[in-house]
């Protein structure tokens, strides 16, 4: 664990950079609300624009902007569409104060630079769009199964399909270097005269580029936390808290649009847990805590995904504040937790600095959703609240072990393995489920091909891979064992919601595609059916 | 230059003819293994590697009620759009065989009978008039819908 400091020219043009966009973002909006101003979206849109704008001015600690998004959203709330003509005069005059947050955004940014006016970096960095990443990345793939395909028929010497190839490699190829020389790396040679003898060199540099590419998409987390050691110090400050920033799991690697999509959310998180989890100092002494509260940020991998947790050690939800709230408002109070995210929620009767619109955790779920990740909350009174986030892995590479059961490849993520052996043949061949003695330990086992249905006959020789998650053993009965390799984890895409015990899918040498298991959700499915039996 | 919008693809399923509009489709690939993607409805055969993203492939055969398509040496897959919510997603279609492209302008398009379609009306767009035969020009958008991937999660 690290305690933070903070780079603030890094923060302030981070800031400076979305600031721009949502003052842009503002504009339109506005300018679409003259022409149709009964529309409650939009005006939801620009009640968020506003609020994102105040949290990140007060987060690097622009007052004055910070005071003005404040009365600015006040004059948006106004907004309400029951009368056109107000609203639009409203809309108007909101147009004129956009100006006026460019003007206080420049000038906020100038006193800042000249307060760390120095050291300035000479690493060059480029910003390339994510999809052109993605495009790079098809390619890469297209090259390396049109080389596939070169080495196949190099052994077969049919001359006119080789030529055939030839041209769509060389298509492929340039269309490659093209896009590369468009993002300005490192241009390549013409290597396609004499391809059987370039074939080596181009496999080489294919690797490498399908791999640079991906190394560009991933980026630790550790910059995206510290981004909130300034944030969880002066908020606390201006509520007469006292609170301190500790981050796990820095070096952990997730996709680059993962980090832009999770800035906002986390950081209406973080001011949620100083607003109204964080006791005052006084407070936390009586209860025997520290004076300071610690707010931590943790990321890790797991089955698949990566696991983000926002925790507070502070006094826990309120849960008959926002069970009254909810009434008062008619929400349907059952599922706490799922109230405090439904939009326009909130338990502070006053709306401040920090909180109280109900619009934060509204833009938390928005952000998770898109992802395609979930949120939990888990509570404890007296002893602080904890914000599970879980996404997907959209691209990254696992080491895997391969194992096949009814004529496919699975691949089981290397850190879930422990150990493999042969069933023992004493062991009944048609049952779902079954127990080890392994080392004098009881070993719970489910077969692959009974758990998914899969048809065909369990052969006479069946082998177990022992795997664990969070502390729990079992084994998975499978065909054959293929032992451990590198494997890049595609999303089994948009189409399939979720598949249970599947947590994505990878490509395998063959070119066919392999299913990666997901341990965590394969014993939770386990203890279920059990339970109900 | 204008697209036309009257040029469709045509293919059999179970010796039944099928349109779908040429706008949609990206291109026809060989059928070859595809992986089976466990706890999901018969009509998703799985998914397959097209230069490295995973496709879900589709048999209409099976959507349709008329059972699983086995594969055989015409067995073709159709790489198509389609809307799912508000995105457009890439699919993959099995088809027993691919036919051709055809003009079917828009006055040769009816709408489909109340009955004797063998698949369900909402899934068409129209019956397609062509040198004195019908086909059923598909609605791709309806075929896979949100709905239905609702019941795929659960």
């Amino acid at each position: 664990m690290v305690e933070l400091d903070l780079n603030y020219d890094q923060l302030l043009a981070t800031f400076a950079e979305e600031a721009t966009e949502e003052i842009a973002a503002l504009e339109t909006g506005l300018l679409a609300l003259e022409t149709s101003p009964e529309d409650a979206d939009l005006r939801g849109d620009l009640l968020r624009y506003a609020h994102t704008l105040k949290g990140n001015a007060s987060c690097v600690g622009l007052t004055t902007l910070t005071s003005f998004a404040h009365a600015y959203e006040e004059m948006l709330e106004r907004m309400d569409g029951i009368d056109p003509e107000v609203d639009r005069a409203l809309a108007s005059l909101l147009l004129s104060g956009v100006d006026t947050f460019r003007r206080l955004l420049n000038g906020g940014l100038a006193t800042g630079n000249q307060q760390q006016a120095t050291g300035n970096s000479t690493r060059r960095s480029l910003r390339v769009s994510a999809d052109r990443l993605n495009r790079m990345l098809d390619l890469a793939g297209e090259i390396s199964i049109a080389r596939g395909r070169v080495q196949q028929l190099l052994s077969t010497e049919d001359i006119e399909e080789l030529i055939e190839t030839e041209r769509e490699l060389d298509f492929l190829h340039g269309e490659l270097q093209e896009m590369i020389m468009r993002a300005r790396m490192v241009p390549v040679g013409p290597l396609f005269r004499q391809y059987a003898r370039t074939e080596r060199e181009l496999d080489f540099l294919h690797g490498e580029l399908q791999e640079m590419i991906m190394r560009a998409r991933m980026v630790p987390v550790g910059p995206l936390f510290r981004q909130y050691a300034r944030t969880v110090r002066d908020l606390a400050a201006t509520h007469g808290k006292s609170a301190r920033l500790v981050t796990t799991g820095d070096d952990v690697e997730i996709d680059t649009t993962a980090v832009e999509m999770l800035r906002d959310p986390l950081m209406h998180m973080i001011r949620n847990a100083i607003d109204h989890g964080l006791e005052p100092s006084a407070q936390r002494l009586v209860a025997g805590k520290e004076a300071t509260g610690t707010i931590s940020l943790e990321a890790r991998h797991e089955a698949g995904s990566v696991i983000i947790k926002v925790s507070d050690d502070g006094a826990g939800l309120d849960r008959e504040a926002i069970a009254a709230r909810a009434a008062r408002l008619g929400i349907d109070s059952t599922d706490l937790d799922r109230v405090i995210f439904e939009s326009g929620f909130s338990t502070t009767e006053e709306a401040n600095d920090l909180s109280g619109r109900g619009v934060g955790m509204d833009v938390v779920r928005r952000g998770i959703e898109s992802l395609r990740g979930t949120i939990k909350i888990e509570s404890r009174p007296g002893l602080g609240t904890t914000f599970t986030i879980r996404l997907p892995l959209t691209l990254a590479v696992i080491d895997g072990f391969g194992v096949s059961a009814a004529d496919e490849t699975w691949v089981v993520p290397m850190a879930n393995v422990l150990e493999c052996l042969e069933l023992p043949a004493a062991e009944p061949r048609e049952q779902k489920t079954g127990m080890l003695l392994l080392r004098d330990e009881i070993v719970p086992y489910v077969r692959l091909r009974s758990l998914f249905a899969l048809d065909g006959e369990t052969p006479a020789r069946e082998n177990v891979l022992v795997v664990q998650h969070d502390g729990m053993k079992g084994g998975l009965v499978v065909d054959e064992l293929h032992g451990a390799s590198q494997a890049v984890i595609k999303p089994l895409g948009d189409y399939f919601a979720e598949v249970p015990g599947i947590a994505g899918s990878s490509i395998l040498g063959s070119g066919r595609v392999a299913l990666i298991l997901d341990v965590r959700a394969i014993f939770d499915r386990m203890e279920k059916d059990n339970a109900t039996e | 230059m204008q697209q036309s919008n009257d040029q469709y693809l045509t293919f059999f399923i179970r010796g039944e003819e099928y349109a779908v509009s040429i706008l949609r489709v990206k291109e026809i690939i060989e059928y070859e293994s595809i992986t089976r993607v466990p706890t999901t409805p018969v009509h998703v055969r799985g998914v397959l590697n097209l230069r490295g993203t995973v496709l879900p492939v589709i048999d209409l055969a099976a959507k349709f009620g008329h059972g699983d398509s086995e594969a055989t040496r015409t067995t073709c897959v159709i790489v198509a759009e389609t809307a799912l919510g508000d995105q457009m997603l890439i699919v993959g279609l099995l088809a027993d065989a691919v036919s051709s492209v055809v003009d079917i302008p828009a006055d040769a398009v009816e709408p489909p009978p109340s009955f004797g379609t063998n698949i369900r009306v909402d899934f068409l767009t129209g019956m397609g008039k062509l040198e004195g035969r019908l086909v059923l020009i598909l609605d791709l958008d309806r075929i896979l819908s949100p709905i239905e991937l609702e019941q795929l999660a659960s």
